[in-house]
This record gives structure tokens, sequence and C-alpha cells, in this order.
């Protein structure tokens, strides 16, 4: 209605004119490129670090580029063929089902972890909120190749500390000369143990800042209206966490999504493929196998993928009218 | 706003543009033509050239005495590298396709094949006599190197692996002889067994995934990694001759390792530690074992030590892998007259002699060298290694073989039988599909 409209119309109008001494509008014709040249060395350089490699992973995936072109130079352009060798290749898609299952793993268990440790925190004394802090900024500064290598030597046969531990516990028998990294079931175990324990500190802590945020007389409220505990978590906490669970959700697929270092390090894909994800299976085939075309096609159709997720999500988040 | 969509497109292009300018190179270096030449000898005052060396393949000494013949001969200085053996094929490979690789580097005889049929390595034909220095080099260790004829690098030293003992723990146990057949070794080791019970003491410790030494039963029982027949490879792994080796190591590895290290290999933890801290009697290694032990617990003296050959059920020794380092020089090395000259040091006799025979108790790279050592008499150590040599066998020659040994599917299938996870028939059906898949390309 033209009514409501006015206000609004003479408010932009009355900033254009320049009525307010404190904002000079720029003249008609006339660009500002005092931004644009403070932008150019952080353009530069995410062009440089970011858009380059990135054109050229596509151009590599449309080659035959191995090892022979590392040494001499020499390649061909070999159109799709390398995008059609591997969808037609049961590797690909056993690696992309694996990906799928451990990242859904992955999440599920970081998520539930920290949104426990959050909890926690909230009703701990201030001295062991500070010990629990500390320990989780611990855990999550150590570098995950240190981390890796130190899981290593805990889950080693015959001489690693978890078995012996386990063992102690006389509920799974003698476990002392179990081989976790030779187990399929047990290396992605162990792969999954790690980096949830690396995910769960960020999380927590995340959760724990939103957490504080909720207004406490809702709690009074509700605890007066004789609700238990877990319907005052499902109905006040969990709802004032949403947007920062979604935000974190996101976060963490694409995280766990990406993983390789603690995969690389502990199985390095194995035993016999067992967790070898997408991104192992892209180093295998292009920095072991030296088939670097094979490999970038590899890589574009991951990210493509988890571009396509992320797409999905954010746009239903939209739609809803969440905040990001 | 439009401006902004061109500049992005704009700069998308130029900097694909620039990317592709790049990525085609020009052709290999035109090599020498034309009759044999001698390796140059130019002074280089001020200049440094950068070898990379494989852990516990050269002592320091050895390395040292290299380093201080080549700054005497040219003036320049050497930066030495000494490198890891988890994830070296992949260095090498991406340090070879810069503009700035290491101009020398030890490469194992089972990888040099791939990198030379790529174009990684210098040519090195037109210097060869005058590299040889009059030997004839050791087949096994010339053969990887050359491809269609061509030489691509200096052989450095062989190396073969034999039954290194405590000799103390043996007398202990009543065992004075060396084992000459099969059944002699386990009743030694029987008798090992007896007087040490601990749960973590091994008879032998044998690493389920050190697949260098497990191959030994396989061959001694007749069966081959793959065998190319006409250009085309097959994998060996599911004959009877081989299932039956398999078996055999199973039995062996089982009985007189501990459970843990079915799925371990020689590294971590280092087998020559183990040894040196008496968490085992005896153990299947290379000649740099030898050292390595005595580096580990200086405590441990010659006299402590012995070796022979592994014998095998089939009643001769087990074939020994023969394996070994040889020098390349990098196709693209900015230095490669300082490279000829200290690969050329490196391959000669008298280095051969006196330090990688003398020092690190290798076998030396050529056949008089080797005569020579075997005249000025070996140590009752190296002996056990010298008789393992005349056995040996060698990985398939095929430009595709670091691959297998890259993704350690070699490794895991080993390590997967000794630990019962797979039956050596399951296991050998997937493992020889992937060795033919990835050795015919």
């Amino acid at each position: 209605m033209t009514v409501m409209a006015d206000p609004v119309v003479r408010e932009e109008h009355a900033a254009a004119v320049g009525d307010s001494p404190r904002r000079r509008p720029p003249r008609r014709g006339r660009r500002q490129w005092a931004p644009l040249w403070l932008l150019t060395p952080a353009g530069l350089v995410m062009g440089v670090v970011t858009v380059v490699p990135i054109v050229l992973l596509v151009l590599i995936s449309v080659t035959d580029y191995d090892q022979r072109s590392l040494f001499t130079g020499a390649f061909a352009f070999v159109g799709f063929e390398q995008y059609a060798a591997i969808f037609t290749d049961s590797d690909f898609w056993w690696s992309l089902v694996r990906t799928i299952v451990f990242t859904v793993a992955m999440v599920v268990g970081s998520v539930a972890v920290g949104m426990g440790v959050a909890q926690l925190m909230t009703r701990l004394g201030t001295v062991m909120r500070y010990v629990v802090t500390v320990v989780l900024i611990c855990a999550w500064a150590m570098p995950n190749v240190a981390s890796s290598l130190v899981w290593n030597w805990l889950f080693q046969p015959g001489y690693g500390v978890v078995n012996w531990l386990l063992t102690q516990l006389r509920v799974f028998g003698d476990m002392t000369d179990v081989a976790w990294s030779q187990h399929p079931l047990l290396s992605a175990t162990s792969i999954w143990a790690l980096i949830v324990w690396q995910a769960v500190p960020f999380i927590a802590l995340t959760l724990y800042a939103a957490q504080v945020q909720v207004p406490q007389e809702y709690y009074e409220a509700a605890r007066l209206d004789g609700a238990s505990e877990w319907t005052v978590y499902r109905s006040i906490t969990l709802v004032f966490l949403r947007p920062t669970l979604l935000l974190i959700t996101i976060l963490s697929i694409i995280w766990d999504y990406n993983v390789f270092n603690q995969i690389w390090l502990i199985s390095q894909g194995g035993p016999d493929a067992t967790t070898t994800t997408l991104g192992i299976f892209t180093y295998k085939t292009a920095f072991v196998g030296f088939d670097l075309g094979g490999g970038a096609a590899i890589s574009v159709v991951t990210t493509l993928i988890l571009l396509v997720l992320t797409a999905v999500y954010i746009r239903n988040l939209v739609r809803s009218g969440e905040d990001l | 706003m439009r401006t902004t969509r061109f500049a992005t497109a704009g700069a998308l292009s130029i900097a694909a543009v620039f990317a592709l300018a790049s990525c085609s190179g020009s052709g290999a270096a035109a090599g020498p033509d034309g009759g044999p030449l001698v390796v140059p000898t130019t002074k280089a005052e001020g200049e440094s050239l950068t070898v990379w060396v494989m852990e516990g393949d050269y002592q320091d000494a050895t390395l040292e005495a290299i380093n201080d013949a080549f700054t005497e001969q040219t003036g320049a200085e050497v930066d030495l590298q000494i490198q890891q053996w988890d994830g070296i094929t992949t260095k090498i490979s991406t340090a070879l396709s810069t503009s700035t690789p290491p101009d020398v580097i030890d490469i194992g005889n089972t990888q040099v094949s791939g990198y030379a049929a790529n174009g990684g390595l210098l040519d090195l034909t037109a210097y060869e006599d005058d590299l040889m220095q009059g030997a004839t080099w050791l087949t096994g260790l010339e053969e990887p190197a050359r491809i269609d004829g061509l030489l691509y690098a200096v052989p450095g030293f062989a190396g073969t692996r034999a039954v290194i003992y405590n000799t103390a723990m043996w007398a202990e146990a009543g065992v004075t002889e060396i084992p000459t057949t099969y059944e002699e070794l386990t009743a030694a080791l029987d008798a090992v067994a007896a007087q040490h019970t601990e749960a973590d003491f091994s008879p032998f410790y044998f690493p389920g995934q050190y697949w260098q030494s497990s191959m030994q039963f396989v061959w001694d029982a007749g069966g081959e990694i793959a065998v190319d027949s006409d250009g085309t490879w097959t994998g060996g792994f599911s004959t009877p001759e081989a299932q039956q080796g398999l078996e055999e190591f199973v039995e062996f590895q089982n009985t007189y390792s501990t459970g843990a290290s079915a799925t371990l290999d020689n590294i971590t933890p280092d087998q020559n530690q183990l040894f040196a801290d008496g968490k085992t009697s005896a153990l299947l290694n290379t000649g740099g074992g030898i050292a390595g032990i005595k580096k580990a617990n200086p405590a441990i003296t010659d006299d402590m030590l012995g070796t022979f050959p592994f014998p095998g059920r089939s009643g001769e020794q087990q074939p020994a892998m023969l394996g070994g380092s040889v020098w390349g020089i990098a196709a693209k090395s900015q230095h490669s007259d300082l490279a000829l000259q200290w690969a050329k040091i490196a391959g000669s006799p008298k280095m051969q002699e006196e330090y990688v025979f003398g020092v690190d108790g290798w076998i030396p790279n050529s056949v008089e060298a080797v005569e020579a050592a075997q005249e000025s008499g070996l140590t009752e150590q190296q002996a056990g290694f010298f008789a393992a040599a005349l056995v040996s066998k060698a990985t398939p020659a095929a430009a595709d073989w670091p691959t297998i040994e890259g993704d350690k599917s070699i490794a895991e299938f080993f390590g997967s039988i000794a630990s019962g996870a797979k039956s050596p028939a399951d296991a050998a059906k997937a493992f020889d599909a992937h060795l033919e898949d990835v050795l015919n390309g």
C-alpha cells in the first residue's frame, strides 16, 4: 500500500540526497576505488592459493597426467574419459558408501558427546568447569598428526596401553595381542574414537557458550510446572540450541567428510580397503599409483558431492527462516 | 554487477592461461650423442650438492668418507639428507618433478625401474664405462637400473637376508652348532623357547608384514611373486607351490614369534631394538642389521652375534631377496656434473672395498669387489650374508612395481595371513588380482 511505502521511500531519498551529515553519498558515475585497492592483497592471495589450484585440478582431470608427465611435462587431453572410468569403478562407489557411513557415524558421535559435555559443564562448579575447559582445549589443540601417532602407540598390539586396560576389565578376555589397525571393524572404531575425541572440545565449548545464553527464567518456570529434566532439556535447551546445533552439524559434516590425516596415519586405508574413504582413495590413486588425472577427477566429483549436500542443507535452512 | 562478473571471469581466464603455460613443459634434456664420455672434473667452489640417503643404508663413517673425497676433488659442499622409508616413493616422485630436485638419490633397486622408465632420472649411458671404473657390476643391481639398454643409476651396494642369532642365548639353551636344515633350526628354537617363557619373548622374531623376509618361504617352495609372459604379468600367489610356501610361513611365524608380531612390520617396533633388548634370540634381517643391533645396544659385541642363511624345507637354503641400493641422478638436477662425480666416487672400487664392505658390511657392487672381500677374509657375521647371496632372487622388473610397495598391499597381504584374518587361498586370490591390475598398467 502506498501509505506504508512512503516513509521508507522518503528515508531512502533523504539518505541519497545527503541530509544527514554523517554520510556523503558517492556522486553518480564516480566509482570508489579505495575499497578495491584495500582488498587486492587479500584477493590476490586468495586467488593464488584457492582459485588457481581449483582451476588446475579441473584441467588435470581432463588429461592423462601420470608420473611420466610429472617428470617430462608431456600429457594429452582425454576429455571426460577419467570421469567415465571413475563411475564404472566399483572401488569408487564403495569408497563413497564408506565415506557416507563413516561421516554419519562421526558426526552423530561427536555432536551427541559434545551436547552431553556442554550440558555437564552447566552443572559443574567454577573450578571443575575451568579444569574441564582446559582439558578440552588441550585435546583440541594437539596437532592431529601427533595425536594419530600417539593413538597408534596406545593401540599397539603387545605393548599398547588400551589393550592392557581392556584386558584388566576382564570383560573382553585377553586383548593384549589384538591388532586394532588390522581388524576391519576395530580399525574403524579406533579412528572414530580419535576423531570424536578431537572434535568434541570445539562442539562442547560452542554449545556451552550458546547454552549459557538461555534465560534462566524458562528453566525455573518449567521446573515449577513439574517438568522432568529430560522434558526441560528437550523443550527449552534444544530449542534455543537449534541454530547453533545446525551450524555445528554442517561444519562437522564438512570436516569429517574431508578427514585424511588420522585415517592415513592409523590404517592407510586398510585393512583390505575397509577404511578407504574418498579422501584416502584419491590420495592412493593420485600419489601412490601416480594416476594424477584419475585422482583429480575423483577430487572434483568429491567436492561436487559435498557442495550439493551443503547447498541442499543451507537452502532448507534459509527457507525455514533460521539464521545461519 | 556486470563489471564484477567480467572482472572475475577475466581473472580466472588469466589464471588458467598462466597455469597452462607452466603445465606444458619441454621434452627431456638432450642426451650426449657420439661415443662414451668421461665424467666431468669441473670444480665448483662454494656450491652445494644435495644428496638423499635412506635411513639405515650407510653408516655415518662411509658417508663422511665419500663427502670428504668429493669436497677434496671439487671444492663443493654436500648437503646430506637422511630419508625415512615410509612414503618414500611418493616423496621421491614429487621431488623429481620439481625444478630443484635433490641431485643424487639413494634408491632401492626394487624402486628404481619406475623412476627410470618414466623419465625422472638422468640417462648415464654415455658415462657408463667411466663410472664402472673397470669393474663388472652385480646383475641384481644393474638390471633394474637399465631400461631398454640405457643406464639410469650407479649400483651402490647389495644386501641379502640371513638369520642373525644371539650366540650367548643359544649356547645357554645348549645349541652350539649352526643349523643347516630346517629341522635343526626348529629344534634349536624349541630349546630356546623352553628356557624363555615370558609372554613377550619370541624365539625367532618374525614380523608378519615384513614381506621381504616372508617371501623366502614362497620362493623356497617354488612359487613366484608374478610371472611375465609377453608383456602381461600374472600374479603367482595362487599357485599350489606358493600356497604351500605361505602355509609353511604361517606355521613358522605363529609358532616362534609373538601373536602381536603377526601384523607388525620390521620398523615399528624396530626389530633390531627388540633383539638388542633381549626380547628375541634370532631374526631374519639384512647385513645392516648387525650394525643396527650394535648401535641399539653397545654392550653387544661381535662374538655374541652369529649369522647363517635360513635353511629351507626344500633341503636347500631359502632363496633370499637380493636387495640393494643404487645412486640415481635427477634428470632435472641443477648440478649434474657434480652429481656424476659424487656418484662415481660412491661407486668406486676403493670406496666399495674400504667402506661399503669394510665399515657397513654390505656386499659391494661388483664381482671383483666381492671376490676381493672373500679373499680378504670375511668375519663370521659377514659369512652368513655372503653365503645367502649365492641363492638370491629379485622382485618383478616392472615399471609399476613401486606402487605395490608404496600402497603396502603386499605387506598387508602377508600380515593378514600371519594373523589368521584371511586364509592363504582367499588372500592370494585378492592380492593376485591387485598385482595384475597394477603391474599391467
